[in-house]
């Protein structure tokens, strides 16, 4: 083991590494318990992140998407072009940049921002909470429905092919590894998915069969569970492992030889 | 003739992608209606326990003889995540409950527009409950977008407020453990939800209670003991009910050989 220099504070990299050890060091030292160390960098990490995703939303998307957009709509009204200013062509159909249909957004902005401003008025935040759920129902719903369910309940199915060549090859199988194995283990996912599912029936009594079912759903659940706790454990102790090392081997110098 | 018909709706999907997801959410919207208007001919539906959610009111009555506050957070995602509107939902059964104890409760957000939805959520459960003069908007707070500020900021309020109650509801990511380790060290009664399967073991093994998955968006209907509201749960049972059917069918199907089922789904057959 070799103790080298600390990093040296006279220069920029240098005293970067010694900023971010001392800001390590102090949110570590919850680890102890609740300190002005920690409430320091607490805030400080707060206060940066606010202040950088202030500008991220501005520059990358008030700016170009609103701000910009206004002042070309404004510019092509000032120029006697209707059309244009509201993002149509010359023969009437919409184009791509937006200019004024942006007065729309900015006006359901505005109404979000009346409940801080206006009490009296704050009931039109409504009319844009209400548009905002129902376009992001209505685009996150079908994606649920596909992702989670209809190709969730394809890749439960598919394996069963396994047990028959001719089926695997047309299901896109590779009848190299389509097994037995693989066979057996589509049944023991059929079981684990449809007791699974048993259990997250509501209106039914968890009587009789169902209620063996639910049992044996929640085993699986607990067993993928744990697994999937063992799994991401792992992970997080490689982010600790991370920052050790920056500690020991940026900041102290320190290395294995 | 049902093959040739689903064939027909699922044969969309393989061209435009979205014509099986277009059947069953039908079939599911269908299967809502038909039991709301069961529900309004006065017919009421029953639902198994959940002791997550019957510990709602517990925790929430725990916090007011401890003369604490309660603190709820909507999870890491917008409001266009599922997660997040099943939370908000929750969040304006708790706030009732905390109006009528006179209950602080204190909702550190994520997300300004979640945060803002959180406001007029919990101030309209307020106004409900008559008791809009104690309702402080500060207590619902905007922090940061930045997942460990966020994280670092929320276990600060934790340590220092020592709410007696903390729900974690919605979408987490790798802070679930950090947030209900804190809560637990605080002593809180910690009741969490969330549908995120990866975060869903930490929740376990540190709340007292955890919503899993469907549990979370089953929460509103369950609360609400509204035989309008509860309809719609009937309904997820319903599609729940055919997606067995449909995967029981369909393995034995594919174990015979055939590959119709993967074909309605649109596998490469």
């Amino acid at each position: 083991m070799i103790l080298n220099l600390i990093a040296p504070l006279g220069t920029t990299e240098g005293l970067g590494i010694w900023i971010a050890a001392f800001l390590t060091l102090c949110i570590f030292s919850f680890l102890y318990k609740d300190n002005p160390f920690y409430k320091f960098a607490e805030h400080l990490f707060v206060g940066v992140s606010s202040g950088y995703y202030i500008s991220i939303y501005y520059w990358n998307t008030l700016k170009p998407n609103m701000i910009d957009e206004l002042v070309k709509g404004f510019k092509a009204l000032g120029q006697g072009n209707t059309q244009k200013a509201f993002g149509l062509d010359e023969s009437g159909a919409v184009m791509a940049e937006p200019h004024l249909r942006m007065l729309i957004p900015l006006m359901l902005g505005i109404f979000i921002l009346l409940i801080f401003i206006s009490r009296k008025n704050a009931w039109l935040s409504r009319i844009s909470f209400a548009w905002y759920i129902g376009v992001a129902s209505g685009i996150a719903i079908p994606t649920a429905m596909s992702t989670r369910v209809l190709l969730q309940a394809q890749g439960s199915i598919r394996d069963f092919c396994s047990y028959n060549s001719d089926c695997a090859t047309s299901a896109g199988l590779d009848p190299q590894v389509a097994t037995t194995a693989l066979w057996i283990n589509a049944f023991l996912l059929l079981i684990g998915t449809l007791s699974a599912l048993a259990y997250f029936f509501f209106s039914l009594p968890s009587k009789g069969a169902l209620k063996v079912m639910n049992k044996v759903g929640i085993y699986f659940l607990m067993i993928s569970f744990g697994a999937s706790f063992g799994y991401t454990v792992m992970a997080r102790i490689s982010l600790l492992i991370g920052r050790l090392q920056f500690l020991f081997y940026e900041w102290l110098g320190i290395t294995i030889s | 003739m049902i093959f040739n018909f689903l064939n027909l709706m699922f044969q969309i999907q393989i061209k435009e992608g979205t014509g099986p997801v277009f059947f069953v959410l039908v079939l599911f919207v269908a299967a809502l209606f038909f039991f709301l208007d069961k529900a309004r001919k006065g017919a009421t539906f029953k639902i198994r326990k959940i002791a997550g959610l019957d510990a709602v009111n517990e925790a929430i009555g725990r916090a007011t003889e401890m003369g604490k506050s309660i603190l709820y957070t909507t999870g890491l995602e917008t409001a266009s995540h599922i997660a997040t509107i099943a939370s908000l939902t929750i969040l304006s059964r708790v706030a009732k409950r905390a109006a009528r104890y006179g209950t602080r409760l204190q909702v550190p957000s994520f997300d300004p527009i979640v945060m803002s939805l959180s406001q007029e959520i919990v101030r309209e459960s307020y106004l409900e409950e008559g008791m809009v003069d104690s309702f402080k908007g500060d207590d619902i707070f905007y922090l940061t977008q930045e997942q460990f500020a966020y994280t670092a900021a929320v276990e600060g309020v934790l340590v220092r407020e020592k709410p007696a109650t903390v729900f974690l509801m919605g979408y987490f990511y790798a802070e679930s453990l950090l947030l209900a380790e804190t809560g637990n060290s605080i002593g809180a009664i910690q009741i969490a939800g969330t549908d995120a399967v990866t975060q869903l073991p930490f929740f376990i093994v540190s709340c007292d209670y955890t919503l899993i998955g469907e549990e979370l968006y089953a929460a509103s209907a369950y609360l609400s003991e509204d035989s309008n509201i509860i309809s719609s749960l009937k309904a997820q049972d319903f599609g729940k009910a055919l997606l067995w059917i449909f995967l029981l069918l369909g393995s034995i199907v594919t174990f015979a050989g055939s590959t119709k089922f993967l074909s309605l789904l649109g596998a490469s057959t």
